[in-house]
């Protein structure tokens, strides 16, 4: 009815739309508030055929356009469905054909446009059929990436589209174009014209996907996340942009809203989030406050308040990841097991506090990752090494510029439950200055009485600490101070033996060096005379790291030697070592065959291990003098003097010719620092040996503290120092009684090869030390194996 | 992070999916076999009969046509449409050809009725 007869001239009432584009065969939703569009659908919907030109204004935000504000190339459209709702019509238009707008008269409210179809000009032809194939291949590549989209097979909506330019419009909708390049679209009056400008549209939109894909499936990956982060947000705010829902406004708080509406808290910190929320609403994004809130609300959301993992209790399984991960230490994985057990009977017993103390390389903290996984708990980690800022822990409170929450809050963050694993490592080092003490802050971390509300200063708000399993570790427990020590239940790992160095490198470091160089099994044969040789020859420590670090190399060579098509020798015996691993880096310290009076072998324990070391004394000519060297500590002096005066006043019974004689003592080797009173019976051996001029047994070497009454004490560290002797080749020892129970812990092998004299008196020591020189005695001193005794 | 995206990829491809649904007006129809050949009814309410054309090509017919509002008033406002006003298309494949058949159609209480009877019967 409103064709004119004369040419195919329309006269329809005209919807302007904003920001937004109807593309012919396209049907789309569409609000209506203005009088003018109203009025224009009012009538479309009062005549027979419902159709109207839909045409996009040029300024959205002009109220009433004129012909001049609105894009001549429109759309035909036929309303389908319409819904008055009170101000606003609602409609879905159905996009028709493509038409020219010539003029635009006002009616009443609406605009009426005189408007002639203009059908796009096709051009069937290689170049139309290429750029066809071109975009049905980029389609597949989309379905490739949206599985959903493959629901609507599009690929067979292409083939039956026979109109070129159906299937332009489709897509073009499909990829929800932003307005103005959908305007593009419609204005192209040619088909290849209109193609092409699709496929850039494509491509632009398949990379964003492509690479919006790749961060969804790498977003595990750390390296460069907080880049990929940045540039998803780009995306996002490019996305955004072209979905027309920039809104310009900042969208923080909406979705920190959603987010806390889905997040699992506890009431008051529900309510506290809330406020917090309230006041970021209120404060403009660019004040530095909205970042200070918009952290903390984030540390809030993202803090495991209530989820928790299920522990695995399940003890052979434990016993089983255990025993797959270390080799021996036995006392700890039962202690392990102990804890599992209890949490099995009572799930609500509060975990005791651990701390494992021993040596570098004796894996304190692979031990702790292997009961997380034991247990089936999150494993977190942090070194309090160096840590001097109480803050460190317990955080900065948010009025400082940088505040951040501390290392315990963030490690929660970073385990995302409430129940992990958390390994303090090197307890022992924490430091301490003006700014604070970070062990006073560990004290109430570290108790369970306290711990159920930790408040960081930073988080301001109680957080539930009791349900984390804390493992701290510690090379020494001297430097820990007494209430901290006081809290945790220690356990001791001491350095391994040659024998059990050379089964953990068998059953764990050979395989595993081997497969990091990419050997096969038939490659890589080191026997064990080869592996004992790395061991003595190439390191000296307590732990395995460096010898970790020397098979690594060994696995290495033997790589390259492949590589470079070398012969490689079927096993690798010990005397081709040297032409992997270079010179021996060690002899192991051999024990001095032959001493003269006044030398007695002595035993330390030091951080890597168990060392030998040998006292020397001289008599000097100035009478009573005391000379002590070789950068000894105040108790190690002060043993010296007690040894040199106990000896003195045993002068008769020992048939000592010149008790006035000046001594000097001297302990190599002289550059090393020592300490400790546990060298007191060696010092004691050496002054009687060069006051009787009789010389020590060679093959013996002791330890153990000593009283002016002539007691011998107990001593740290037995069994490092009882490996230390059988590495020099030392097999007799001598041991205070009280010590006794150390030797459990020795390897068999080492105990059963080994002498032992348990003494209780330095009587006993000089008795097994200086031979005939307490002869004349009533009985000799008890030898003993602890097995017999 | 990934949840966000989740939720912006799954609504993309949903409003893409509305956005293809409402496509054309596809008449409901029913198709019987008779004794003596194949009954096709299409249902056709608010179609004027002069504007549906049937159209036959072997073995297929397509019935077409606009349904147009012809019961309009000065003066009436629209606040609620569901009706589809525009053109249509149906394509029925049957067993014959339908080049030799009888083909007649009538229109009856808002039904398009194709009575459709082969030359020669069917053994």
């Amino acid at each position: 009815m409103n064709k004119d007869t004369q040419a195919d001239i329309y006269t329809l009432p005209v919807f302007p739309l904003r920001r937004s584009v109807l593309l012919p065969t396209i049907a789309g939703p569409f609000a209506a508030g203005r009088k003018g569009s109203i009025s224009a659908l009012e009538a479309a919907s009062n005549s027979g055929d419902k159709t109207l030109i839909t045409a996009t204004q040029r300024d959205a935000s002009i109220e009433s356009p004129g012909v001049d504000d609105l894009h001549p190339f429109a759309t035909r459209g036929v309303v389908r469905r319409l819904f008055r709702s009170e101000e606003t019509l609602e409609v879905i238009i159905e996009g028709l054909e493509r038409v020219r707008i010539e003029s635009v008269g006002q009616e009443g409210d609406r605009l009426m446009a005189r408007a002639i179809p203009a059908p796009v000009f096709l051009e069937p032809g290689a170049e139309s059929e290429a750029l066809k194939r071109e975009i049905v291949s980029l389609v597949g590549e989309f379905q490739a990436l949206i599985p959903q989209l493959g629901q609507l097979n599009v690929e067979n909506l292409i083939e039956r589209t026979r109109d070129p330019m159906h299937l332009v419009y489709v897509l073009g909708a499909l990829l929800e174009l932003d307005y103005e390049k959908a305007q593009h679209l419609l204005d192209a009056s040619e088909q290849n014209q209109a193609m092409k400008l699709l496929l850039g549209y494509m491509r632009k939109e398949y990379e964003v996907l492509k690479l919006r894909r790749e961060i969804a499936g790498e977003a595990e990956s750390e390296a460069g996340r907080e880049q990929r982060k940045y540039l998803l947000r780009q995306q996002m705010k490019a996305i955004q942009k072209e979905l027309g829902e920039a809104g310009g406004g900042d969208t923080a708080p909406q979705e920190l809203r959603e987010r806390l509406d889905q997040a699992e808290l506890p009431e008051p910190v529900r309510d506290e989030a809330q406020r917090e929320l309230g006041r970021l609403e209120g404060i403009p994004a660019a004040s530095p406050e909205h970042g200070v809130i918009r952290n903390r609300l984030e540390l809030i959301l993202e803090l495991p308040w209530m989820r928790r993992t299920e522990d695995n209790l399940d003890l052979a399984r434990a016993r089983q990841v255990l025993d797959a991960d270390h080799y021996d230490l036995t006392e700890i994985k039962e202690r392990i097991l102990e804890q599992l057990a209890v949490l099995r009977l009572n799930p609500e017993a509060k975990a005791s506090i651990l701390c494992f103390v021993g040596p570098p390389g004796v894996g304190k903290t692979s031990l702790g990752q292997s009961i997380a996984r034991a247990l089936g708990r999150e494993f977190e980690r942090f070194s309090l090494g160096g840590l001097r800022d109480e803050a460190e822990l317990r955080g900065h409170r948010r009025t400082y510029v940088g505040a951040m929450p501390g290392r315990i809050i963030q490690a929660m963050r970073r385990a995302g439950s409430a129940n992990p694993l958390l390994m303090l490592d090197e307890v022992d080092k924490l430091g301490q200055d003006f700014r604070g003490d970070p062990a006073s802050a560990l004290l109430e971390i570290l108790d369970p009485a306290q711990n159920y509300e930790f408040r960081d200063n930073y988080l301001d708000l109680p957080f539930d600490l009791s349900r984390v399993l804390f493992i701290t570790t510690a090379n020494t427990l001297d430097t820990i101070p007494g209430p901290l020590l006081d809290r945790m239940e220690v356990l001791r790992l001491s350095g391994y033996s040659d024998e059990e160095k050379l089964e953990i490198a068998r059953r764990y470091i050979l395989e595993r060096q081997r497969t990091q160089a990419g050997l096969a099994p038939e490659q890589f044969q080191v026997p064990e005379e080869t592996l004992l040789r790395v061991i003595r020859h190439y390191t000296r420590e307590a732990g395995v790291r460096e010898l970790e670090r020397r098979i690594g190399r060994l696995a290495r060579k033997i790589a390259l030697r492949i590589a470079e098509g070398r012969e490689i020798p079927d096993t690798v015996s010990p005397d081709r070592l040297h032409e992997f691993l270079g010179r021996e880096r060690f002899r192991p310290e051999a024990a001095r065959q032959q001493v003269p009076p006044g030398v007695a072998t002595g035993l330390a324990w030091t951080p890597t291990g168990g060392d030998v070391l040998y006292v020397e004394a001289i008599v000097l000519p100035e009478e009573g003098k005391l000379t002590l060297t070789g950068q000894l500590g105040d108790v190690m002096k002060e043993s010296a003097q007690a040894a040199q005066n106990w000896v003195l006043s045993q002068a008769e019974r020992l048939q000592i010719m010149h008790p006035r004689a000046g001594l000097h003592i001297h302990v190599p080797a002289g550059a090393i620092p020592k300490d400790g009173p546990s060298a007191g019976v060696t010092m004691a051996v050496a002054v009687a040996s060069i006051y009787t001029g009789r010389p020590a047994r060679v093959d013996t070497a002791m330890t153990g503290e000593i009283t002016l009454s002539g007691l011998v004490l107990p001593v740290g560290g037995v069994k490092e120092k009882v490996l230390a002797a059988r590495r020099t080749g030392l097999d007799r020892v001598i041991l205070p009684r009280q010590n006794e129970k150390d030797l459990e812990d020795l390897p068999d092998t080492v105990r059963d090869a080994m002498a032992f004299v348990l003494a209780d008196r330095i009587d006993d020591v000089l008795r097994a030390a200086i031979p005939e020189l307490l002869r004349e005695a009533e009985s000799t001193a008890p030898a003993a194996s602890p097995k017999g005794s | 992070m990934d949840h966000e995206w989740i939720r912006l990829t799954r609504r993309l491809v949903l409003t893409r999916r509305d956005r293809l649904l409402p496509t054309r007006w596809l008449p409901p129809a029913d198709l019987y076999a008779t004794p003596d050949g194949w009954l096709l009814k299409v249902e056709m309410a608010g179609v004027a009969p002069e504007s549906i054309s049937v159209r036959l090509s072997g073995r297929s017919i397509t019935i077409e046509g606009q349904r147009r509002d012809t019961l309009l008033a000065a003066g009436h406002t629209c606040y609620s449409m569901e009706i589809a006003y525009c053109t249509f298309q149906r394509t029925f494949d049957l067993p014959i050809d339908l080049d030799r058949a009888h083909v007649s159609s009538e229109y009856d209480l808002g039904m398009l009725l194709v009575t459709i009877t082969p030359e020669t019967r069917l053994p």
